[in-house]
């Protein structure tokens, strides 16, 4: 009778112990999710607010949270068109194969179709243009490296090309976006590449 | 001591907390108790509400479509772009992505491997694109969308940003509980076991769900931050001032889509456009939490990155900030749209006519007439409510909100209705005040309010024919105060 009556309340007290740690597990984990959502939200906000000029208090800040904002993808500034909108950059290329034969080119140019990949190369060409001279030398050399693969050349000629935006009077007084006058050309030299498979 | 009553027992006599003026220990204990559980409940309503799914499974749709775009695209030409002796060198990266913690699966891929990753990469975006296995493929697409934008960090852009932002909390929320194959299935499935059963509410959508809420919420928020910093930066430079910034936008040949040069001779429609765009980037942030003000800031978004596509010709840039807008979208306008889509995959033969057809509705059972209603939107008012009048024999429904309570007024028909005013604001109580007298039969209604509310509302709330409890009122003067209204109606 005794053992009857004592097995519901040990399952009743069972069931208890197991709805507390339940219901202490559920506690625990709202708390976790709302420190991840306070940590998430700082983050998203600090990053933008570390580029140029930001404060050093940003930047402390970046320290903490630029991993998990890496981890992410969601290391950015958000700063387009900011603080105004430029002038852009080309790229001029000529190859030179084995045989003497070359070839030449620009990109972006608007026969690179679909759209989205003409901005693609918009962006590599946008890249190099505007990076540091000391990385130019460096990007310059990956650029020439896949134009030879490309066009199976030895050496590859580059320059930049930045294009500068006509005032609205010029356009008014005859001009267009195109003249020649607007294009400035930066060399940036002759690079070789021997293909390791051949 | 009444059901409400906060006691402090000393050797003379009774004396309430929440009689104690501000300034003294207890009571700036309990203003200060009262401001943090304030925030609390404002924190959690604002997170944690859930939401229906409907957001985030057309965002599915939408950004899901764009994934799979944007990585065909990428697919044109992957030795280029992916490739050892492509345009991003993997060692010129490791340069440029020093400190960088860049997770990239690409970087172990091989390059006589690489069409066979990619097909698997664009086969896993389609599947969630289509919403199969959404749980698994949203997470594995948030990976693709991130490693393919480390390791072709050149040639990214803000569609490659934003792609992974909304990528993050669709992985979060439900975005595969509709108008998805998973959906399909599941639908399938419940009514193959239980065909002509009673759990009809099986097919009558997928319930309103906490993690929803939480993603739609931090999109939101995300979206609010883009904005704002967009709008902060342009701020440094002067042409966002002198009204010059939109042109050189329209005159920049290798952005140009249409030639804007034109406006050349309306140089005051470039500054229009610029100083519309400054204002509506900044003030974006706090205009859209304003309900009356959110269909125009969208409609101005909208506008603006449509413009973007066409005249800059940066339609994939546009349609995903486009697309974002829509965890902003009011209900109705999304029903509208799911509405069609569903149209189109049941002309496409991918949704069943069954799930097009309206949903069944659950069989609910009766509610017995209450004999309160409660209004209040924290949660441990209610819930001392309805402990305190159920344990008096009175039958209570409690609600957070005054726009569920004119429902539940009208479908139940409640003996009475009480507003307890705190957190509730002046003008809700002063909407559904006005609106609760203009029905055919309405039951008695009190409006308890703390002495403030009563200062504020001083002539503007009649106290007849509603019952004004202003101060401290306990529930016990309420209870009474109601019985007596009920035993005058029985007379």
């Amino acid at each position: 009778m005794d053992s009857k009556l004592s097995e519901p309340s040990q399952e009743a007290g069972k069931s208890n112990a197991a709805s507390r740690w339940t219901g202490r597990l559920r506690k625990t984990g709202f708390l976790l999710l709302n420190a991840w959502m306070v940590v998430h939200l700082v983050a998203i906000t600090t990053a933008p607010a570390t580029v140029g000029p930001s404060s050093q208090t940003a930047r402390n800040v970046w320290d903490v949270v630029s991993p998990y904002l890496q981890v992410l993808y969601l290391n950015h500034g958000f700063h387009y068109f900011a603080p105004q909108p430029g002038s852009s950059n080309l790229v001029d290329w000529e190859v030179t194969r084995s045989d003497g034969s070359t070839e030449s080119g620009r990109f972006p140019n608007f026969e690179i179709k679909p759209r989205l990949l003409y901005h693609r190369y918009f962006m590599l060409s946008e890249y190099l243009g505007n990076a540091d001279i000391d990385q130019q030398a460096g990007i310059a050399s990956a650029f020439a490296i896949n134009l030879c693969r490309e066009h199976s050349a030895e050496t590859a000629t580059l320059t930049t090309v930045r294009h500068d935006l006509p005032t609205m009077a010029r356009i008014r007084a005859g001009g267009s976006l195109t003249d020649g006058d607007l294009y400035e050309e930066t060399p940036l030299g002759d690079f070789q590449w021997m293909d390791p498979v051949r | 001591m009444d059901g409400s009553g906060q006691v402090v027992q000393s050797a003379d006599s009774t004396m309430s907390v929440k009689d104690m003026p501000a300034w003294t220990l207890p009571g700036a204990a309990r203003c200060v108790v009262g401001t943090l559980r304030h925030v609390t409940d404002g924190w959690k309503r604002f997170w944690f509400t859930p939401a229906d799914p409907t957001v985030l499974r057309l965002m599915r749709l939408l950004v899901g479509g764009m994934f799979v775009y944007t990585h065909l695209i990428w697919g044109m030409d992957l030795p280029a772009f992916f490739g050892t002796d492509g345009w991003n060198n993997p060692e010129l990266l490791a340069q440029l992505q020093h400190g960088m913690i860049a997770p990239s699966f690409w970087w172990y891929v091989a390059d006589e491997w690489m069409h066979t990753v990619h097909c698997v990469c664009i086969g896993v975006l389609f599947l969630f694109w289509l919403g199969a296995g959404t749980r698994i493929t949203s997470l594995l697409s948030l990976a693709i969308t991130i490693s393919y934008s480390y390791r072709a960090h050149m040639a990214n852009f803000g569609l490659d940003q934003l792609n992974a932002v909304l990528c993050l909390y669709l992985c979060i929320g439900p975005s595969g509980a509709a108008l998805s194959l998973d959906r399909l299935l599941t639908t399938w499935w419940t009514r193959r076991r239980v065909l002509n059963s009673k759990h009809r509410q099986d097919a009558a959508g997928p319930p309103k769900s906490t993690a929803a809420g939480l993603a739609v919420r931090l999109m939101q928020v995300h979206f609010c931050v883009i904005y704002i910093y967009a709008g902060l930066s342009k701020l440094q430079g002067p042409a966002w001032w002198s009204g010059e910034a939109v042109w050189p936008a329209f005159a920049n040949r290798e952005y140009q889509a249409i030639d804007m040069t034109w406006i050349a001779w309306y140089p005051w429609i470039a500054e229009l456009a610029t100083h519309a765009t400054i204002i509506w980037e900044v003030s974006f942030a706090a205009l859209i939490w304003v309900r009356p003000a959110r269909p125009y800031v969208l409609v101005f978004g909208f506008l603006l990155h449509a413009g973007i596509g066409a005249m800059m010709g940066m339609w994939t840039f546009g349609l995903i900030m486009i697309f974002g807008h829509v965890a902003f979208w009011p209900r109705s306008a999304i029903d509208r749209v799911v509405r069609t889509v569903r149209t189109a995959g049941y002309v496409l033969g991918i949704q069943s006519m069954d799930d097009f057809r309206e949903a069944p509705q659950a069989v609910v059972p009766p509610v017995p007439q209450p004999d309160i209603l409660c209004v209040n939107p924290r949660l441990e008012r209610r819930m001392q409510c309805l402990h305190y009048f159920s344990d008096r024999g009175l039958r209570c429904l409690v609600t957070d909100s005054t726009t569920e309570a004119r429902i539940l007024s009208d479908s139940t028909h409640p003996r009475a209705t009480v507003i307890l005013g705190s957190g509730l604001s002046d003008s809700e109580i002063l909407h559904f005040k006005e609106t609760h007298f203009e029905r055919e039969h309405p039951e008695p209604l009190f409006l308890v309010l703390s002495n403030r509310q009563s200062r504020r509302l001083n002539g503007r709330i009649e106290q007849s024919p509603s019952h004004v409890l202003d101060g401290d009122v306990s529930l016990g003067v309420l209870r009474r105060r109601i019985q007596a209204t009920f035993a005058q109606d029985r007379c």
